[in-house]
């Protein structure tokens, strides 16, 4: 028992060695996601938003990939908040990041414009 | 480095689990090296636990890890919102939809089901525990065929250690048990158990080690839950 604490603990003291060069910023998107599903108001919306506003910039300057989604989640709130155009050029770049997502974009673009029309 | 890691982490878990076997990832997920999915649909919890807001909660853990592991997440709040807006509400239905459609709606290589099954508080005299317990089950859009799954659970102790005899110490024992249970978290919980499940998971082709980890050591399926 003792033994597994002492390797539990040299696991852990190894993962926050490891966790200075992650391949993907994700900042505090999860924490706020959840604060915003357990009390959804403007603030912890606008905390979301900022989250992944962050995610963005702070990808750029470590030079690493924007992680899957954030362009596309984003975009998304974007939409709902009436700012269509900045919403349908995220799902674009989520697009051109990720040729994966492109059926995905393609769909979420569609539904945009029929959003407009109303 | 990181083999390493993982090796350590699941050698540990066996040590504090007791009996289990191991399998190679290779031996328990052949059909993840086979097809070598990129893009992965999470799906809406299924939730068979006590709380109502353990599908909502579980969802905002589990897009960071899995993109960590090497693949594509589809942004799972807009997925849930496509979900709601074409009238679909009901976790079971999409959990029973056969996974081929996920693959023509969305482009997905493969879609992973989540069930909770225990996301619960318990109480008792004097102490307390937090469970949440996850099973994980990965299928192939082309096929319809499982890729990868878990199952694990894990139980966070919230006992109260502040001393004091009699019935009065029992009594603010009891509060105190209470007060630090209802602040346990359970997502922080779900996001251990997401790490565990993951470290069984190939890893996929944005991780360096991508078709690199077939001999690596993965918790048997099979495994008789730890005690």
């Amino acid at each position: 028992m003792k033994k597994s604490c002492i390797i539990l603990l040299f696991v852990c003291v190894t993962l926050m060695g490891c966790a200075a060069t992650p391949m993907y910023y994700w900042g505090d998107y999860s924490d706020t996601l959840y604060e915003y599903k357990k009390t959804p108001n403007d603030e912890t919306l606008n905390a979301v938003i900022k989250s992944l506003d962050d995610i963005i910039q702070e990808s750029k300057k470590r030079n690493t990939k924007v992680p899957p989604g954030v362009y596309a989640e984003l975009g998304g709130l974007m939409i709902k908040q009436g700012n269509v155009e900045k919403g349908r050029q995220l799902f674009r770049q989520e697009a051109d990041l990720y040729p994966e997502s492109q059926t995905f974009m393609r769909k979420v673009l569609e539904e945009s414009t029929k959003g407009e029309k109303k | 480095m990181k083999r390493f890691l993982i090796l350590g982490f699941i050698a540990s878990l066996g040590a504090l689990g007791g009996c289990q076997t191991f399998q190679t990832k290779i031996d328990a997920f052949p059909n993840m090296y086979e097809e070598q999915p990129l893009s992965i649909l999470v799906l809406p919890a299924i939730n068979n636990s006590t709380s109502a807001e353990a599908t909502d909660y579980y969802k905002t853990t589990i897009a960071e890890p899995l993109s960590f592991s090497g693949y594509y997440i589809f942004p799972i709040e807009l997925v849930s919102d496509v979900f709601k807006q074409e009238g679909i509400q009901d976790t079971a239905a999409l959990a029973n939809t056969d996974p081929r459609k996920f693959g023509e709606a969305f482009g997905a290589d493969a879609v992973l089901y989540v069930t909770i099954n225990k996301w619960d508080t318990n109480y008792y005299v004097v102490g307390g525990n937090v469970k949440v317990d996850v099973s994980f089950l990965l299928k192939s859009t082309k096929t319809g065929s499982p890729l990868w799954s878990y199952s694990d659970e894990l139980t966070v102790d919230t006992t109260s250690n502040s001393s004091g005899g009699g019935l009065i110490g029992l009594a603010v024992n009891m509060v105190a048990t209470a007060v630090s249970t209802a602040m346990t978290d359970y997502v922080p919980i779900a996001k251990k158990v997401n790490y565990m499940a993951l470290s069984s998971m190939p890893m996929g082709k944005y991780n360096k080690d991508f078709m690199k980890d077939k001999e690596w050591k993965a918790v048997n399926v099979d495994k008789e839950k730890g005690g």
